[in-house]
């Protein structure tokens, strides 16, 4: 059935009952004087009970509680018809209206999730059907005899079955003891469902609790109205019986319908567990969490240690988790055959499979968490050494290109010019001088590509860096720049090649664009260590104003900074210069 | 014509390109200095020392074994040690501190390699 028409059906069970009711309870008034408080009474305990039901329906679609409430709702109206000045509908009703208490029973053993699983309580709901239908059969029989169909409207028969009706009263008597000692059964189960709750379960349970104290309460009044009572006292007291008992079944149905829909409640506190186990927490704080969300004090965790092969309780003691049965309820958290969690909770929970198992879904989410974060900075941690590993192998592949041009190209090139110079001397004072000329032409040329490739070689891989290290590295930098570089060098050891390579290319970039852009006249830079990171500081006196992220050089600069998880700050306000800060990690590598 | 091979000083040349060996020879020869031998490593470089006392060592940073300074600490602590006098295709101040604190009488860039040049930079440390 889609959504719609349930609750079409469910607003037209409503209709019905909302002139069901009204009609049914002036029946009553048909065949004698009935007090206003007695039909008020009357009205409230058939809708209270069917608005339960219909609720329930609404919000717990699924849950069985929902048509035997409504039918209880209905059963109590259809015992209203017994008064009936209509034969056939008196009959009918009074063979059917006893139906009620047994159907209310049933909703009490089902509660609150709509299902009755346990021994005693099935044997308890089978006795009270196998009760009344032997019952609704006696008396179906035994007011046969009045023949109804001989006078319909006949107000007379009434008469002949109360007649009819105290030649079954024995027999009803014991109908009523029956349901008496089911009833005070089902009291014994309640309460005993009660007793071993705990904390929200326990409160959960106090509507049947009471819907068992009225209904065997009920049966016992009944009971001693029909058996011990004089008939003389029977009629006054009957309606007082009557009002009392109404009163207490409208606030059962009602405590029975929020109990039901308190999942709700249990959902938003399942809601609060999910983002509370962000991450898996430390057991202590796991165990309190849930033991908040499932409103159990009594529930356990523990987990499982794989360095001591053994189970640990939240105290961090080697424990045994207990196996799950009448005494406990136990779930666990990961593979079946080696879990990696292990709750023990209160059985009555089980009451409540949704809750808990929503539960176990919210711890079961924070394990699954824990570990993609595991993965995942396991991952991120090899991204990192990959990165800086890509740094280290680049600085390689640079020195080694310098060692390569210095070592082929500019050999050749030195050696050729030493052998223009000598050729030059050779010719002596008498030479042609457009040979001499030729000739220091090429010796100039010479010269030139042998700064050329000094220059290129420099910009791939300073040499000096690999040989003086960053201090020496920094002065050669000032000493080449056309502004004024002061160096202030702290450094008393050789670090990693990295570290320093980055070190000294953050900082010609950062000398190349104060030059290019900054309109500085002085700059200063600076290197320390401190907490085993190398500081390198540049500040230059310029207009300020630049911006790291666009198109300075800097970004290439700053991922060298990150691969080795390092940090880089660019502070520049207009009129107040530029500085940057960096850091880099010197322990690590 | 020349200076008499008495007066001539004796120089090694230790690199290993063998093209800069042969060109410095030819230019050093030609100014007078007397290339008493070759040697394209560090270890051999060090024996040939050993074996032929030159005045001079004209001795390359960048040797393939062990790098010129070891070479000119070694060469240095030996008895009648020579004068010795750093090379490399690399620039002056690549070295600058290290040159510094070598036992090295001085640093010449390969291009500005010339006899004057060495004569002046040994000058008073020469013998």
């Amino acid at each position: 059935m889609n959504e719609r028409r349930r609750r079409l059906a469910l607003v037209a069970i409503g209709l019905v009952a909302l002139v069901f009711g009204p009609f049914a309870t002036y029946q009553l008034t048909r065949t004698a004087e009935r007090s206003p408080a007695l039909l008020l009474a009357d009205l409230a305990v058939g809708w209270s009970m069917i608005a339960a039901g219909l609720i329930i329906a609404d919000r717990r679609p699924g849950n069985r509680i929902a048509p035997f409430a409504i039918l209880t709702g209905f059963a109590w109206f259809v015992g209203d018809f017994t008064s009936s000045d209509v034969a056939v509908v008196s009959y009918l009703a009074t063979v059917v209206h006893g139906w009620f208490d047994p159907l209310f029973a049933l909703v009490i053993l089902a509660y609150p999730a709509g299902r009755i699983t346990r021994r005693p309580d099935r044997a308890l709901a089978i006795g009270f059907v196998a009760v009344q239908a032997g019952w609704t059969v006696i008396q179906a029989y035994g007011l046969r005899p009045i023949a109804w169909w001989d006078c319909p409207t006949c107000i007379s028969t009434v008469d002949r079955w109360i007649a009819a009706y105290d030649a079954m009263d024995p027999l009803g008597r014991i109908e009523t003891l029956l349901l008496t000692g089911l009833s005070i059964g089902l009291l014994v189960v309640v309460a005993a469902r009660w007793v071993s709750a705990s904390g929200a379960a326990r409160s959960r349970q106090t509507p049947v609790l009471v819907a068992g104290l009225v209904l065997a309460g009920g049966f016992i009044a009944t009971f001693v109205w029909q058996t011990v009572l004089p008939t003389s006292a029977r009629e006054p007291l009957g309606e007082l019986r009557v009002i009392v008992l109404a009163v207490l079944r409208v606030f059962v149905a009602i405590a029975l319908m929020i109990g039901v829909l308190r999942d709700d409640a249990a959902k938003g506190r399942i809601a609060d567990l999910v983002v509370r186990l962000d991450g898996l927490p430390p057991l202590p704080v796991l165990q309190a969490s849930l033991r908040d969300a499932l409103g159990d004090p009594s529930l356990e965790v523990y987990r499982w240690e794989a360095a001591s092969a053994s189970f640990l309780d939240a105290a961090g003691r080697r424990a045994t988790p207990p196996v799950d049965g009448a005494a406990r309820a136990v779930l666990t958290i990961g593979h079946a055959d080696a879990p990696e969690l292990v709750i023990a909770h209160d059985p009555t929970l089980r009451d409540d499979p949704g809750l808990v198992s929503a539960a176990a879904a919210a711890v079961r989410l924070a394990v699954e968490n824990e570990r993609l974060q595991a993965e995942v900075r396991a991952q991120l941690d090899a991204v990192t050494a990959s990165r800086a590993r890509i740094v280290e192998a680049q600085d390689d592949e640079r020195r080694r290109i310098e060692r390569d041009l210095h070592d082929g190209a500019q050999q050749r090139l030195v050696s050729l010019q030493l052998s223009l110079q000598m050729l030059r001397r050779d010719l002596g004072p008498d030479a042609d001088p457009a040979a001499v000329a030729e000739l220091e032409a090429a010796s100039a040329e010479a010269a030139a590509a042998i700064a050329d490739i000094r220059e290129l070689a420099r910009g791939v891989h300073p040499a000096i860096l690999t040989e003086s290290g960053l201090g020496a590295a920094l002065g050669s930098l000032a000493d080449r720049s056309p502004l004024p570089v002061v160096v202030a060098d702290d450094l008393d050891r050789r670090l990693p090649a990295t570290v320093e390579a980055t070190a000294y290319f953050v900082a010609a970039e950062a000398l190349t664009n104060a030059i290019k852009h900054s309109g500085a006249s002085r700059i200063d830079l600076r290197t320390w260590l401190a907490d085993d990171q190398l500081h390198l500081d540049v500040r230059d006196d310029g207009r300020g104003g630049a911006d790291a992220t666009d198109g300075t050089g800097l970004t290439g600069i700053q991922d060298r900074v990150a691969a080795l998880g390092g940090t880089i700050r660019v502070e520049s306000l207009d009129g107040q210069g530029t500085r940057l800060e960096v850091a880099l990690p010197c322990a690590s590598l | 014509m020349g200076p008499s091979p008495v007066t001539r000083p004796t120089i090694l040349v230790i690199d290993d390109h063998g093209g800069f060996r042969a060109t410095a020879r030819r230019l050093l020869e030609r100014d007078g200095w007397s290339v008493v031998g070759e040697a394209a490593d560090g270890r051999s470089g060090l024996a040939a020392a050993a074996a032929l006392a030159p005045d001079v060592v004209l001795l390359d940073i960048g040797l393939p074994d062990v790098d010129g300074f070891t070479v000119a600490e070694r060469l240095a602590a030996s008895p009648d040690a020579p004068s010795i006098v750093l090379i490399s295709s690399r620039d002056a101040e690549t070295y600058r501190e290290r040159v510094r604190s070598s036992p090295a009488a001085g640093f010449l860039a390969k291009h500005e390699l010339d006899g004057t040049a060495l004569r002046s930079l040994i000058g008073t440390a020469s013998p």
